[in-house]
């Protein structure tokens, strides 16, 4: 059905936007934020908080634009005296219970009560005489608590639980003000992505058990990136303090995961902070490891890529960059070459409310990467290449023991570029490489869509990205220009052996990515 | 007739002849007395007959909202494409209001026929009655007459010969006022939270199950069958006041009087008249102070204002209250009203829903404010944070639940201000215990 | 969790022994014949808690999983409806049930009088309180829609008007 267009005014500013769209989201186009909590785009609106109202010229009444529609000719004021009175007293009301909880409660400073407060509430309470209502905290699940004192009855969660995840685990009870979030004695908020009711609540009444009372707001610092969990490839932000990854929340990309994350994601960030990590490039002396320099690290491995004969093997990790994966297998060129990506693998979850959005069976962000530039899913017959290839390169893949005693075992020279300190007694070098917390890259989803993802912690000791490794190698001994400096230059070298690749930059992608061999219509995907 | 007492002459009896009569309960009873004729005679019309037939009598919605009865059906689809609904309203909860269980009682193939021939005019073959749960004796009455009824024809799958299927089935509430707004009764219906819906969908376009349906109060279908029985134009004709105003209305008075009952007026008859001469006047010794016309969720009326009204629909407002329900409650001189409107605002934060915010923590607070008036602890403040929280909760809200709180509160305030003055100046003993 | 309305709704404490499904026999005949009466199998919620209470007297966590079971709604779903509607007990009352309105038009004829004088009568004490020989229970309630009779109060099933201190006793004794 072709979008019909219509003319509203929503402060003054004048706007054209589809009919029917509801007033709250015209006013987006408008650089108009109208204050709301029970409102989420994701989620049926039941406008129940009441904190939307504005001024609709001609209308009666004081509008929920949540709900309401624009028209043409429409207009609307947001900021009235009217509509921020009627503001000011959902607010008071909102507060007369609500604890004065805030330097103790993990949402201080990303709190939309406190945000919206300081902005239009009153300076003082008049709710003097009274006791406040008191509910003891509650556990709902493996990482979910409620405190259902601070507890704004926006319903987000009951309904994201309900619409979104298809698994009404959570429901209001009870009537008036008396009401609570409950939860049935036999159930548990133990749904795969039951997480997200934490991101959703807009106050600090749903907690994640994870990061309770671990960082204040205002000390993280918040990088754009990608799930490195499975092959969906969620919008993440890494939160960090002081160089350590300490919570990981969804990030809103309507073509991938809308505004949600799996638990597992979620959960999967202590990784990211391993501390026994390769410090130094580690060449082999005899029976031992000695650190050494780049330079000399990178003189052997240039020998040993130019020099060795035979075939050669790359065991590359599931969490490997495009533009790692990329210029290792273009370091081999002159070898006959079998690359094999790690795919760990794990039972799908999807969220049934959202078509085409799932926690993969396979665990891996860059599968379809992985694959497009030559890899393949056969570990097995890549190891069994490796007693008779010349040169094997690990690529920061996790060995088990068999593995470890197969390249133990290994004839030909073995090259580890690793994150944490490998087994690897008999690997000719031992390089220090970042994970993908502390570099910036690209993975490709399974949708080949191919999206960036920013570096959010700092290099440790020594690390490089493999990307670069690969690159200063395939660049020759002594500088050159021509070697990659960044993941944008590493990513450019990838288009002349992957046409897919060709004709886009980094900059291109945006935040939300682009899909491979999609021509978009306008602007980069940034919403 | 002012059931339990006899009719008064000033009465206007046709829905409530026969209340107290045990002979109208059944079947045989009331056909007796002339019933089912009208559906027999509606099941041989065309679906906008009838609905054209009620829109000119001026029929209005008597569960309170006084919506024109034919108008609403209008909205109904043409063609049942999809399934169509009749609700029936006998959630009766409103303070005040004790007339749709005498229909029920008394005369319940009144109901059972209006129900049907509106669910023939607005093509839905399945009407559901909501009966309170609280109503035991109307639920046993009804059950007995549903059966009745579908024993002898008047309902099933070929009602009275005619090929067309009327079936009607009556749905337990569980102990909710806000069950009896029409969107909230839909919810309940469907086994959810009483919880009422915002509008626009309105009920006629996505209504119960997401289809087409029609809510009337009981009252409003009771009379249905006597408009089609005697005439659209008789209806209209029942007229004192004002014209947009037509038929009869049972006022349920109470409280304060001697002969408290189901009074039947024509539409415009003087306030004054069912105050005085069929209620008998104040118990002895006392005098009228205050009346609340049409249900607790209506502006108090000072009893000079009520003494100038004439009870229609426009002239209460005129008289600044509204008619709503009918259910007059009458004060006498005797009565506390800061106390009564502190009940009133514990009734109103006992029902809130919970959805919206300035319901359900502004009733909450309302009363909490009033609690400690009434305890001795009031302020010259307390005035101007009554008023603000009753305008904060007035139109902004998904029902009028919060509305009806604001009501008693703001009028009492207006015209009582005295009352509330002595607790705040502790002139009057406080009568309830700090909070 | 404190509940609004002289004490029906609380954290209901399972008896310990082993819980016997409601809905078998004739129980479950009945609430399949309703399934018809219905499009969906939700819409029957609210008369199979009716039947529930019927059986039991009251609604546990146990007979809130059953009627999920039998429904195909969750028990958090359902638990959220029971808790909604203030005549269902999420917790064992006395044999007898009494309700009795207060609300303003049965307010200013008499009722809390009433009141006072059945709790006193029952042997109740206090409002919501079962009496010590476990036969009634007595709360208040809202408008009972009989405000020409008053006061009007609920015992059980039986819709009693006209109820004043005086007649209390008489009322009481029939019921054992």
């Amino acid at each position: 059905m072709a979008d019909e267009l219509v003319n509203v005014t929503i402060d003054g500013m004048q706007i054209t936007v589809p009919k029917g769209m509801p007033i709250i989201e015209a006013a987006k186009q408008a650089g108009v934020l109208v204050p709301h909590y029970c409102y989420h785009p994701s989620l049926p609106s039941p406008a129940v908080c009441r904190m939307c109202l504005v001024e609709v010229e001609k209308a009666p009444k004081l509008m929920p634009a949540c709900v309401t529609a624009v028209v043409e000719g429409q207009v609307v004021h947001v900021n009235s005296a009217s509509a921020k009175q009627a503001r000011e007293g959902v607010l008071e009301l909102l507060l007369i219970n609500h604890p004065l909880d805030c330097p103790i409660c993990d949402q201080a400073g990303e709190c939309e009560l406190q945000n919206y407060v300081f902005q239009e509430g009153r300076a003082g309470t008049r709710y003097k005489e009274y006791a406040k209502r008191y509910n003891p905290v509650e556990d709902f699940g493996p990482d979910v608590l409620y405190v259902p004192n601070r507890c704004i009855l926006c319903t987000r969660c009951v309904r994201f639980m309900e619409d979104v995840a298809d698994t009404p685990v959570l429901n209001v009870s009870e009537r008036g003000d008396r009401a609570y979030i409950g939860i049935a004695e036999q159930q548990r908020l133990d749904h795969p992505w039951a997480g997200n009711v934490v991101d959703l609540c807009p106050v600090g009444s749903l907690l994640s058990k994870d990061f309770l009372h671990k960082a204040r707001a205002w000390d993280l610092d918040k990088t754009a990136s990608v799930c490195p969990g499975c092959t969906q490839g969620c919008n993440i932000n890494l939160d960090t303090r002081d160089d350590v990854v300490v919570r990981i929340r969804p990030r809103p990309n309507l073509e991938v995961n809308r505004h949600f994350m799996c638990d597992y994601g979620r959960m999967n960030y202590r990784w990211m902070n391993r501390g026994d990590r390769v410090e130094a490039p580690l060449v082999k002396d005899g029976a031992r490891h000695v650190a050494t320099d780049w330079d000399t690290a990178l003189d052997r491995l240039e020998q040993a890529v130019r020099g060795v004969s035979g075939s050669a093997v790359i065991l590359a990790s599931a969490r490997a960059s495009t533009e790692s994966l990329g210029l290792v297998r273009r370091m081999l060129d002159r070898f006959q070459v079998t690359a094999a990506v790690q795919v760990p693998l794990g039972d799908e979850a999807p969220l049934a409310g959202i078509p085409g959005l799932a926690l993969r069976r396979e665990r891996t962000p860059n599968l379809a990467g992985a694959e497009l530039l030559g890899y393949g899913v056969h570990w097995e017959a890549a190891m069994r290449e490796v007693p008779s290839a010349g040169l094997v390169i690990v690529l920061d893949a996790d060995l088990g023991p068999e593995d470890e005693a197969a390249l133990a075992a290994a004839p030909g020279i073995v090259v580890v570029l690793a994150t944490v300190m490998p087994e690897a007694r008999n690997a000719e070098l031992i390089l220090p490489v970042t994970n993908m917390a502390e570099e910036n890259g690209t993975y490709v989803n399974r949708d080949r869509r191919i999206q960036r993802y920013q570096q959010a912690k700092a290099q440790p000791g020594m690390a490089r990205p493999a990307w670069w490794v690969a690159g200063e190698v395939l660049a020759g001994p002594g500088p050159d220009p021509s070697a990659p400096s960044t993941a944008a230059e590493a990513f450019a070298l990838l288009g002349e052996r992957w046409p897919l690749f060709a004709g886009i930059t980094h900059d291109d992608l945006g935040y939300t990515g682009r899909v491979l061999g999609e021509v978009p219509a306008g602007a980069g995907g940034a919403r | 007739m002012g059931y339990p007492h006899p009719s008064h002459p000033k009465e206007n009896v046709v829905l409530s002849k026969h209340f107290g009569d045990p002979e109208a309960r059944s079947y045989a009873g009331w056909v007796k007395h002339g019933g089912y004729q009208a559906l027999r005679k509606a099941v041989g019309m065309t679906r906008e007959a009838i609905v054209e037939e009620v829109k000119v009598s001026g029929l209005r919605g008597r569960g309170g909202a006084g919506f024109p009865t034919g108008l609403k059906w209008s909205y109904m689809p043409k063609q049942a494409l999809r399934p169509h609904y009749l609700v029936c309203n006998a959630d009766e909860s409103e303070p005040g209001t004790f007339k749709d269980r005498e229909i029920m009682r008394w005369t319940p193939h009144a109901l059972i026929e209006g129900c049907a021939i509106a669910a023939y005019a607005i093509g839905a073959e399945r009407c559901y009655i909501y009966i309170r749960g609280e109503f035991t004796e109307p639920w046993k009455v009804m059950s007995a007459a549903v059966e009745e009824a579908l024993a002898n024809g008047a309902l099933g799958d070929n009602v009275f010969g005619s090929g067309k299927r009327i079936e009607m089935m009556l749905h337990r509430g569980a102990g909710a006022y806000i069950c009896g707004e029409e969107t909230a009764m839909m919810n309940s219906i469907e086994g959810r939270r009483g919880n009422p819906r915002i509008k626009p969908p309105f009920p006629a376009v996505a209504g119960l199950f997401g289809m087409p349906t029609t809510i009337n109060n009981v009252e409003t279908l009771a009379a249905v069958p006597h408009i089609l029985n005697r005439g659209a134009a008789w209806y209209k004709s029942l007229c004192l006041g004002n014209p947009k105003s037509t038929g009869t209305k049972l006022v349920s008075v109470c409280g304060h009087v001697q002969r408290p009952g189901n009074y039947e007026v024509t539409m415009g008859t003087p306030m004054r008249d069912i105050l005085y001469d069929m209620c008998g006047g104040p118990p002895a010794g006392r005098k009228f102070k205050a009346v609340i016309p049409g249900g607790s969720s209506v502006p108090i009326m000072t009893i000079q204002e009520a003494e100038e009204a004439l009870f229609d629909y426009e002239g209460v407002v005129e008289k600044g209250s509204m008619l709503g329900s009918a259910g007059m409650i009458v004060m006498d001189d005797s009565t506390d009203m800061v106390y009564q409107i502190w009940r009133l605002a514990r009734f109103y934060a006992h029902e809130s829903c919970a959805q919206c915010t300035q319901c359900r923590e502004g009733t909450a607070w309302t009363t909490k404010v009033l609690e400690r008036i009434l305890a001795g602890k009031g302020k010259q403040e307390d005035f101007q944070l009554l008023l603000d929280l009753s305008k904060n909760m007035t139109g902004t809200t998904i029902c009028v639940l919060s509305d009806s709180c604001a009501a008693p509160v703001v009028s009492g305030i207006q015209k009582f201000r005295s009352e509330f003055e002595a607790y705040i100046a502790g002139s009057r003993e406080p009568v309830l215990a700090a909070v | 969790m404190s509940g609004g309305h002289g004490g029906t709704v609380g954290r209901g404490t399972a008896p310990a022994e082993e819980y016997a499904p409601v809905f078998t026999g004739p129980v479950r005949a009945r609430l399949e014949q309703l399934f018809s009466k219905y499009p969906t199998r939700q819409a029957c919620l609210l008369p199979a808690l009716w039947m529930v209470q019927e059986a039991r007297g009251w609604i546990s966590e146990q007979a809130i999983g059953e009627v999920a079971d039998v429904l195909e709604l969750t028990p958090a779903y359902v638990k959220g409806v029971v808790t909604f509607y203030t005549m269902y007990h999420t917790h064992p009352v006395g044999r007898h049930f009494i309700q009795v309105c207060t609300t303003s038009p049965c307010n200013i004829c008499g009722a809390e009088d009433v009141v006072k004088a059945l709790l006193k009568e029952t042997g109740c004490g206090e409002l919501g309180a079962t009496s010590p020989d476990g036969r009634f229970t007595v709360i208040e309630v809202e408008c009972l829609g009989a405000c020409g009779f008053p006061t009007p109060i609920l015992v059980d099933d039986d819709f009693i008007e006209n109820v004043t201190p005086e007649k209390v006793k008489g009322i009481v004794q029939r019921y054992q």
